[in-house]
């Protein structure tokens, strides 16, 4: 079946799809967006129960390799409109002036193609839009025009100990800025404070796009087109993106597959399926995968290191109350010649399930049988805190197709290979004894590490090169110039922040530039 | 302004969900403290009746009584598979003093899994996908028991059991499967206590015996910080510490 053709298509209907629909649904545009997983209703598809938090992630067939495989599926991906916003933990950061010019001030990977000046704007408005509720005075990086739209949340008692631990060992420590209402906004319910935030908000505080970005650009006439798993992007003879081919599932275990014409085609399926369709997609011209002359599309896969140091208290914490991350700290985020590694990390309050816990502890401490039901009797006890550390982008670290394991729909699947680069390793495990120190200046009686990762980024680098990058500094592909990639997958380096709010602006920005564009004609 | 077609879908589930009111299920019983004897929690109830209305919504009720009351019948494994699952969970996680209540069902949980081809999606390259990994582990297992002593898993004592599971969990177990490296035995280790862990802490008697608030839609929490606790949250009766155990197991690594 083919539909009439759209003046844009964007494949992905998250974080950045989500803003780039409003944006340019809103600007006049005939948008059509293809979501791979359900448009989901909170009220009827967020309980709480972490099982059921799985349904929320992409699980399809995935293979994770590498001297340091990384855990997917809800770690770090998101499948329904809203994609992974709806279960991510809201911590709503701007990245730093010197992320963009590591290259410039550490002599590592690679400058961004701009500086923070020109995404501020953008990072302006994409926090008005959510509401992001946050402290009056901010401690770190860039200064702020303003203050955030709302006020801060109250701190649960897990932040009371990390500002506890904090303050004994003079380090700044701030209430976190978050992506959930502290006040009404539109016919949003503030927040209730009942925690399960990363299985779906429920109530509808949590600035997922579902309900924020996603009902404006229905409103304003996008087609937003759930269960529809876009399988290959076509060229016309003159090599410009032509349409999509997707399947669209009927919900009665069959798939029809369907095409959509557009003048403009968006990719925006985060760091794995992105790179993973225009592999898919290779044609005559495009051998290697589409845009992929660089031969760079799958290259330079990034994760944050998010190890996680749990400490057990004297008094009962509760850990499971409100958003998990009311407090964190910046003090350790810049190059410090001191350190043995360049560039730095965020410490965050988290606040693990039940489930997550003893899975948590099963793996880092080796406990199982008795002795796990009898640590699991302490739950109360434990706080946690975790770390968003940056990592330095490697090319060796890959989306490529798997050779052997094929989905449902008969492509090959994405397989992620990922190692920890020395600068990476060294700078993790500076963190790892930090978090241990405010643990246990917060008064923790023992303490203990898990590994984990956060985050997935890099993989369609954007760049001022050709030769070197996926992408141009507005997310559009050199090689097909009416294709755009636009999500995580462009960051150049990884930065020491939750990257959402950062994507998002990305995206606010390059529907200002398509918008721009169009006035002269260039998409008609 | 006028609904749109897709404003008016949603809004018509809404008024549909709200002429129908919460779900009708009956209210789940939880033994006090979920039947454990050595909880520190001793009355606690995750399910007590004020809890059940304002913290349990409808489609929680729905999806964890039916969890709790349609435990799912064994159709991956076959009789022998699941007399050995059953064998095996009740070592990875035991449950002595549930004796008079019965124990929190495991293994169906992880046989409906793989019935119904749930769970993360994501392997390594070198393990088997969880269907096969969970058959040849089974088969290991029972090398491993034959192997070292001579009997199989079901016919050994509590101790010879946990040693063949150690054994197991350290990578180096005795048998044709592991040493085949058919299935590396530490990840399925990994993977078998992701399951059991997952399984066990589903189960509102779990959440009963470790204090945890459990289900908080609609009412929330207002009583935030550290020290303070609202009056529909678990009290410590018992207090018991795990320090020292965490100590140990971090000595043992």
């Amino acid at each position: 079946m083919k539909h009439d053709r759209a003046d844009i298509l964007i494949i992905g209907a998250g974080a950045a799809g989500g803003v780039l629909c409003k944006e340019l649904a809103e600007a006049g545009f005939k948008v059509v967006v293809l979501e791979a997983g359900p448009h989901w209703v909170p009220e009827r598809d967020f309980i709480s129960d972490e099982s059921m938090g799985e349904k929320l992630a992409w699980t399809d067939p995935r293979v994770t390799a590498g001297d340091d495989p990384i855990a997917l599926a809800h770690n770090v991906t998101g499948k329904g409109v809203g994609g992974s916003t709806v279960h991510y933990s809201m911590v709503a950061l701007r990245m730093h002036e010197s992320d963009f010019m590591v290259r410039t001030l550490d002599g590592v990977a690679v400058d961004w193609p701009y500086r923070y000046t020109q995404l501020a704007p953008y990072y302006d408005q994409v926090e008005k839009e959510l509401g992001i509720s946050g402290p009056v005075t901010w401690p770190w990086g860039p200064p702020r025009k303003g203050p955030y739209p709302y006020r801060e949340h109250p701190l649960n008692s897990v932040a009371d100990l990390f500002a506890r631990g904090c303050d004994a060992l003079d380090i700044t420590w701030s209430p976190a800025p978050l992506a959930t209402i502290s006040a009404p906004k539109g016919d949003r319910h503030p927040c209730v404070y009942r925690g399960w935030c990363i299985y779906g908000c429920s109530t509808n505080a949590k600035a997922s796009t579902l309900v924020t970005y996603i009902p404006k650009a229905i409103r304003a006439g996008a087609d937003i087109r759930d269960r529809c798993m876009a399988t290959r992007i076509n060229l016309d003879a003159q090599g410009r993106a032509r349409s999509v081919t997707y399947r669209r599932d009927t919900g009665d275990g069959y798939f029809v597959e369907e095409e959509q014409e557009a003048a403009l085609i968006i990719v925006s399926c985060y760091a794995i399926e992105s790179p993973r369709l225009l592999l898919n997609s290779a044609q005559k011209g495009h051998p290697d995968g589409l845009a992929n002359s660089s031969g760079l599309v799958g290259r330079g896969l990034m994760v944050h290191s998010a190890h996680v140091v749990h400490g057990r208290f004297p008094e009962p914490v509760y850990p499971y109350k409100a958003p998990p991350t009311l407090a964190l700290t910046q003090d350790f985020y810049e190059t410090d010649p001191a350190n043995d590694y360049v560039r730095g990390f965020t410490i965050e309050c988290i606040g693990d399930y039940p489930q997550a816990f003893a899975q948590n502890a099963q793996t880092s401490l080796g406990l199982w049988g008795a002795e796990l039901r009898e640590l699991m009797f302490d739950y109360n006890h434990y706080a946690g805190w975790g770390l968003v550390g940056e990592c330095l982008p490697d090319d060796d670290n890959t989306v490529t197709l798997d050779p052997n394991v094929k989905d449902q729909h008969g492509l090959p699947v994405g397989r992620v290979t990922f190692a920890w680069g020395e600068n990476d390793r060294r700078l993790w495990k500076a963190g790892i004894e930090k978090q241990r120190q405010i643990l246990e200046a917060a008064g923790a009686e023992v303490t203990f590490a898990a590994d984990d990762t956060a985050h997935l980024l890099g993989a369609c680098r954007m760049g001022a090169d050709p030769q070197t990058s996926v992408v141009d500094q507005w997310c559009r592909t050199w090689d097909v110039r009416n294709l755009f990639i636009c999500d995580g997958s462009v960051f150049p380096t990884s930065a020491g922040v939750n990257p959402s709010l950062t994507i998002q602006a990305i995206a606010a920005r390059t529907a200002d530039y398509i918008k721009r564009e169009a006035k002269s004609g260039e998409w008609s | 302004m006028d609904m749109i077609p897709h404003e008016k879908r949603m809004d018509d589930e809404r008024r549909e969900r709200l002429k129908k009111g919460p779900a009708e299920v009956e209210r789940l019983e939880v033994p006090p403290g979920g039947g454990a004897a050595q909880t520190p929690y001793p009355d606690y109830d995750v399910a007590r009746e004020d809890k059940w209305q304002l913290d349990w919504d409808g489609k929680t009720r729905e999806v964890v009584s039916k969890r709790v009351r349609e435990v799912p019948p064994f159709r991956f494994f076959s009789a022998e598979e699941a007399a050995l699952l059953e064998a095996i969970c009740a070592r990875a996680l035991p449950q002595p003093d549930r004796v008079a209540s019965g124990s929190v069902p495991i293994a169906p949980y992880i046989d409906e899994r793989l019935y119904t081809g749930g769970g993360d999606g994501y392997h390594r390259p070198e393990m088997p996908p969880d269907r096969l990994a969970y058959k040849y582990g089974l088969v290991g297992v029972e090398q491993s028991a034959r192997t070292v002593h001579g009997a199989p898993f079901g016919a050994l004592d509590a101790a010879q059991q946990d040693a063949v599971l150690q054994a197991i969990a350290d990578g180096s177990p005795p048998g044709r499967v592991w040493e085949s490296g058919a299935l590396p035995p530490k990840q399925f280790f990994q993977l078998l206590m992701k399951d059991v862990v997952a399984a066990y802490y589903a189960h509102p008697e779990a959440w009963s015996e470790i204090g945890f608030n459990g289900p908080a839609s609609p009412r929330g929490h207002v009583r935030l910080a550290l020290g303070s606790r609202d009056p529909w949250e678990a009290e410590e009766k018992r207090p018991r510490s795990s320090a020292e155990l965490v100590r140990q197991a971090k000595a043992r690594r």
